[in-house]
């Protein structure tokens, strides 16, 4: 998406407008970050809540999308770090509040169970690399986004991608 | 199996959004005017500081007005003293507070996070100890204040055990802590569920995993 240069920072409309067109966005990093559909629309909102107290300084100059990766990859690790522990201690289980918050369809295949296993068992950081490159947002962008050189990022995915193939072949095996 | 494979499984997934959760997003936000999940962080600083402020002034009164009895007035000093660290742990915690801005990078602002909960648990331990520590400083005063009588003169064996008590008070949660989780023990994680905002040893996890990450 570019930059968009019509907008008037401020304004509710141009906000509205704004979020509807990165919906998805909003509901692919907070499903990343949480396990139930509940959470996932609590943490979705909170993000949302977030954009919009910051949205007076957002500088239409800039990416949307940039702008709108960090606060919520901020607000989603901020919301696992403190809140996740304390909903696993308190909240009892049901199949209701606990349908993935990202599911896949009815016949998943191999690639969306692994997939979803392996977003699971990542840090918080190396989950928002993950969501950037399956994103597949431009290497400066991610570095613009995590605040890390773009060499280091390289790197990053490299060994993220060693791990994958060790994820999936333990999945494999234990099938 | 390869991480570029994945994409398009990624790709493929179900969201399930719906238009009415969008819409639902959407009102929400706007009539909530954007909660700020810091927001009683914030307002547990400023409270801080007027606390502090105001028994800076009232224990600053006092002892200037108690020189005469050394010990009245050290008392009101120590309490004096303590109302000034409650104004700087607030001001401490409004700086780090107003210094994170979620529209920065996400490992910058990630540190800042996890080091005003280092903050906030250091903070809170030193504030549980002191609020031991210090009640036979008040008595002290409050006695003096009230009666005009020098506790010291009068109980002095009361005093010290009272002393005692606040010391071993305040040390002992600290410690059996600190005891359980070398043993390993359920009372460890069941005081670690406790503080689980107040957790030194969380927060400083997370700073270390944020360096990890920064490492090329």
């Amino acid at each position: 998406m570019q930059p968009s240069t019509y907008m008037i920072p401020g304004s509710t409309t141009e906000f509205v407008t704004l979020l509807s067109d990165h919906q998805r966005l909003v509901y692919r990093v907070a499903g990343s970050y949480t396990l139930g559909r509940a959470d996932m629309e609590d943490l979705a909102q909170e993000i949302a809540a977030q954009a919009w107290r910051a949205f007076p300084s957002y500088d239409p100059q800039r990416r949307f999308s940039t702008w709108l990766y960090r606060i919520a990859l901020n607000v989603a690790i901020t919301w696992l770090r403190a809140e996740a522990p304390r909903r696993k201690r308190s909240v009892p289980y049901d199949a209701e509040l606990h349908e993935p918050a990202i599911s896949d369809s009815v016949d998943a295949d191999d690639g969306s169970r692994i997939l979803r296993g392996f977003i699971e068992s990542q840090g918080p950081l190396d989950r928002a690399l993950l969501l950037l490159y399956l994103e597949e947002r431009p290497l400066a962008e991610i570095s613009e986004i995590l605040g890390i050189t773009t060499t280091n990022l390289t790197t990053k995915i490299n060994r993220l991608k060693e791990r994958l193939r060790s994820y999936a072949e333990k999945a494999h095996g234990t099938r | 199996m390869e991480l570029d494979e994945l994409k398009v499984s990624w790709q493929g997934l179900d969201r399930r959004v719906e238009e009415r959760i969008l819409r639902k997003l959407l009102s929400e936000t706007i009539s909530r005017k954007a909660r700020w999940r810091l927001a009683p962080v914030l307002i547990g600083a400023v409270f801080n500081m007027i606390i502090g402020a105001w028994f800076a002034l009232a224990w600053g009164k006092f002892w200037s007005a108690h020189l005469a009895t050394p010990l009245v007035a050290g008392a009101g000093i120590v309490l004096h003293a303590a109302s000034i660290g409650l104004i700087v742990i607030g001001m401490v915690r409004l700086v780090l507070v107003l210094r994170i801005d979620y529209t920065q990078p996400v490992l910058a602002i990630q540190r800042s996070l996890a080091r005003l909960q280092e903050f906030e648990a250091r903070s809170f331990h030193a504030v549980w100890f002191a609020c031991w520590v210090l009640v036979p400083a008040a008595l002290v005063t409050i006695v003096m204040g009230l009666a005009g009588v020098e506790l010291w003169d009068r109980a002095r064996g009361y005093l010290l055990a009272n002393f005692v008590v606040c010391l071993v008070g305040g040390l002992a949660p600290p410690l059996l802590h600190h005891w359980a989780r070398r043993r390993g023990s359920k009372l460890a994680a069941r005081m670690d569920a406790f503080l689980l905002s107040h957790s030194i040893a969380r927060a400083r996890a997370a700073i270390a995993e944020i360096d990890e990450f920064a490492r090329p």
